[in-house]
């Protein structure tokens, strides 16, 4: 099983589909000699059984029985992700999605922040732009790409993980990159928040603490337990008092991305 | 309603962020809860002390005890407070 190293965290990651993995997953690669954090093993089996002892969590059930399912020991230190072959239509599909929602609750566990969005480079700091899915992000993040090519480099587009490091933010890649499978193995101070919503303007808001709360809220992996909610709200603060948050009404033409960049940059 | 004792669920915890003060929800509740609930200085001190059972009467007079206000108008404020949290699940 290859070990990777994504976010400081070691991964020992077996898995079945190459979709969503090859030509992404290869710059983690971890070759050294420390231990995995965390173990992930993915497999398949007609019919699941519910495990009668230790810990397991349901993913997903049908009228005929469990679809998919995690156990787990002490830490999560080894994690087992069961998926009945026969109950997806797209296993590779229903592979990413699983193994991503693991690693972002480990990766909360470690003390980073997901935040649903595509983050891009632009002269070496990252812009996100969040919102729900559907909503243009990769859209509007292409406009940069488009616009500005020498300066701009993609970083995630699916859920990049902030991190609060030596009293900056740093925005780390993952190979849960979406379907784009565009991302780069690197930490990158944070510039700024853009949260965008569907419209025509074009028009470029810094918002207050309590509006840029609201969208963090919506946009991050929700905590389940109260360490977590901690670490979560103590991010939220730092970010809410140090990193600049828009809010843009994005139209589909190349001025939104003018827009923010004259809000973010002054020009 | 009047004789009722009300207390919140213990799964729902008072957190501060950003110089506001708001609710969120842990173990199942989280799972079923998908909001956040943004307190004011008044409510705040219900919620505080919805930790423990209260009927109506006990609530409107701690507002009554800590702010200049008619007994009356702070019982209606704790009876739209506490219908709120009725209306999500938030009590026990």
């Amino acid at each position: 099983m290859n070990k990777y190293l994504i976010a400081n965290i070691i991964i020992g990651f077996s898995y079945r589909f190459n979709e969503y993995f090859k030509d992404n997953i290869e710059t983690y690669l971890y070759e050294g000699d420390k231990e995995a954090d965390h173990n992930i093993i993915v497999k398949y089996k007609k019919e699941l059984e519910v495990p009668q002892e230790g810990e397991y969590r349901i993913f997903s059930k049908s009228l005929k029985g469990v679809k998919s399912l995690m156990t787990y020991d002490k830490d999560y230190k080894n994690i087992e992700v069961w998926i009945d072959e026969e109950a997806f239509t797209d296993l590779a599909t229903a592979e990413y999605i699983y193994t991503g929602m693991i690693f972002l609750e480990l990766a909360q566990r470690h003390g980073l922040l997901p935040l649903h969005g595509s983050a891009i480079t632009y002269d070496d700091e990252v812009i996100l732009f969040s919102a729900p899915s559907g909503t243009g992000k990769t859209t509007h993040a292409k406009m940069w790409h488009r616009l500005y090519p020498e300066h701009v480099l993609w970083l995630n587009d699916d859920k990049p993980l902030l991190s609060i490091e030596d009293n900056k933010v740093y925005v780390y890649g993952a190979p849960f990159s979406g379907k784009h499978k565009a991302n780069t193995n690197r930490k990158i101070p944070l510039k700024s928040i853009v949260f965008l919503r569907q419209g025509v303007t074009d028009k470029v808001t810094k918002l207050k603490k309590d509006e840029a709360l609201k969208h963090l809220m919506v946009n991050t992996l929700r905590p389940t337990e109260e360490k977590l909610w901690d670490n979560t709200l103590k991010q939220f603060d730092f970010i809410l008092n140090n990193i600049p948050i828009y809010h843009l009404d994005a139209s589909v033409s190349l001025n939104a991305a003018k827009a923010v960049k004259e809000a973010v940059y002054g020009k | 309603m009047e004789n009722n004792k009300y207390k919140v669920k213990d799964e729902y915890l008072l957190k501060e962020v950003a110089g506001e003060y708001i609710v969120v929800p842990v173990g199942k509740e989280a799972i079923s809860f998908q909001g956040i609930i943004n307190l004011n200085e008044t409510s705040k001190l219900l919620f505080e002390n919805l930790k423990e059972p209260k009927t109506i009467n006990d609530l409107a007079n701690i507002l009554t005890n800590n702010y200049e206000v008619d007994f009356e108008i702070a019982k209606n404020d704790v009876v739209n407070f506490i219908k709120t949290l009725e209306e999500n699940n938030i009590l026990e």
